[in-house]
């Protein structure tokens, strides 16, 4: 094998470097030129000053939208409560006015005789003392504008009462009580649950 | 002929001291040229651009919210409806003052003689009068301005009568709306009430009976409260 002059090795070593620096330099000028374009960096600078007033419109806009549903809310949840509350004002007054069937404990007087008109009212004027929510006479249900005759009720009287069964029971039939004022000597059943009918 | 190695290793020193010093510079330029705000230029922009998208994320959802609320909003019809219904039914339970045609009914104890049972006016008198006025078509009653509502009841306690837990003592007004012809008919009318017409034409009891253009009526001003009775539902 010839051998190669040391000169040309040397002038290949400096050849090799020249090329590797040259190469080098070409791309991180490549890079630099890349990322520091003028035009590039004037357009990014626009970009983000629209970023920066559009976001600023955004949030106000956010803002705007926040405080009126705020607002919208606010009303809702009041007229929401407003609406709960009258809901169950209807629910008791309809139970009261009798135009809605209800259930509940309490009593039941069943008796074979017939009453008069006044021993009849004295009865019902009773139950109303004593604390009834819902009176039924024989499939009728008593209303607050509720008003009878002699032939209003006929026997057997099926009297169905709602409210505080013992209080109930206990007063009706204590000595001098009106079952005794009106010399009515029936049974008072109490009961868990009654189911009324509405009236009609 | 003399080598051309030595010149040519020359311009290579020289070629290789220029890149050198060219590619010592340029990381030096990197410090002070724009590279640094730029990049930070970039991310702010990104930051923005995320920003924006959180916002404009958070205003489809405001929108969304406002929407709902709206749509609670126009709910209100039925809410309207609702508040006439309450207000329908509060008017029946009597929580309401009530004015119309109508008659009024004075009950007193008898002027004369000595007081005896059939000289006085009585719980029960008062009773069956409701009674009477109710099976005629009442639709509001009061007595001494206490309005009968459907829980009331009328109890004489020892020397006075009490109606909706409000002692009240004679003369009794009773008031009634409704048809006044046919109310003044019904009490007028001895078979409806048969002692009261007794008393009055034997004892001096004092009934009297006036029909009325204009009458108005109380609110019930007590309270009340249900506790056992609920609606059935289904």
């Amino acid at each position: 094998m010839p051998k190669i002059p040391q000169r040309i090795i040397y002038v290949l070593l400096a050849c090799t470097l020249m090329g590797f620096f040259l190469t080098r330099q070409f791309y991180l000028q490549e890079k630099v030129k890349k990322v520091t374009q003028p035009e590039r960096e004037k357009e990014l600078a626009l970009e983000v000053s629209q970023l920066i007033k559009s976001n600023k419109e955004l949030q106000q806009q956010l803002a705007k939208l926040n405080a009126q549903y705020d607002t919208l809310h606010q009303k809702t949840q009041n007229r929401q409560n407003a609406k709960n509350s009258l809901k169950a004002s209807i629910d008791e007054y309809q139970i009261i006015v009798g135009s809605m069937a209800v259930k509940g404990p309490g009593i039941v007087l069943e008796a074979n005789e017939d009453l008069s008109l006044t021993q009849m009212t004295d009865l019902i004027n009773a139950l109303k003392n004593i604390g009834a929510e819902a009176i039924e006479i024989n499939g009728i249900r008593i209303t607050p504008t509720s008003g009878w005759d002699d032939d209003s009720f006929k026997s057997p009287l099926f009297i169905k009462v709602i409210g505080d069964s013992r209080i109930l029971k206990d007063s009706l039939e204590r000595r001098g009580g009106i079952l005794e004022q009106i010399g009515l000597s029936v049974a008072v059943k109490i009961q868990h649950e009654l189911h009324l009918v509405a009236a009609k | 002929m003399r080598s051309p190695i030595p010149y040519i290793l020359i311009i290579l020193g020289v070629g290789i001291g220029l890149l050198i010093t060219t590619q010592w510079k340029t990381p030096q330029k990197r410090s002070v040229n724009p590279i640094g705000p730029f990049l930070a230029l970039q991310q702010t922009d990104r930051d923005l651009i995320n920003e924006q998208l959180t916002l404009k994320n958070d205003i489809t959802m405001a929108q969304k919210n406002i929407d709902t609320e709206t749509n609670l909003t126009k709910q209100d019809a039925a809410s309207s409806q609702i508040a006439e219904q309450a207000q329908i039914l509060k008017e029946k339970v009597g929580l309401t003052d009530k004015r119309g045609t109508g008659v009024v009914v004075t009950l007193d104890d008898s002027a004369s003689g000595s007081g005896t049972a059939d000289t006085i006016s009585h719980a029960a008198d008062l009773r069956d009068i409701v009674n009477v006025l109710w099976k005629n078509g009442a639709q509001a009653i009061s007595i001494n301005n206490e309005r009968i509502i459907f829980n009331s009841s009328i109890d004489c306690i020892v020397n006075t009568i009490l109606i909706n837990n409000t002692k009240t003592t004679p003369p009794y007004t009773i008031s009634a709306i409704g048809d006044s012809r046919q109310l003044n008919n019904a009490l007028r009318n001895t078979a409806y009430l048969p002692e009261i017409a007794k008393r009055v034409k034997s004892e001096g009891l004092i009934f009297t009976v006036r029909s009325k253009w204009i009458l108005s009526i109380p609110a019930f001003n007590g309270s009340f409260e249900i506790l056992y009775a609920t609606k059935e539902t289904g």
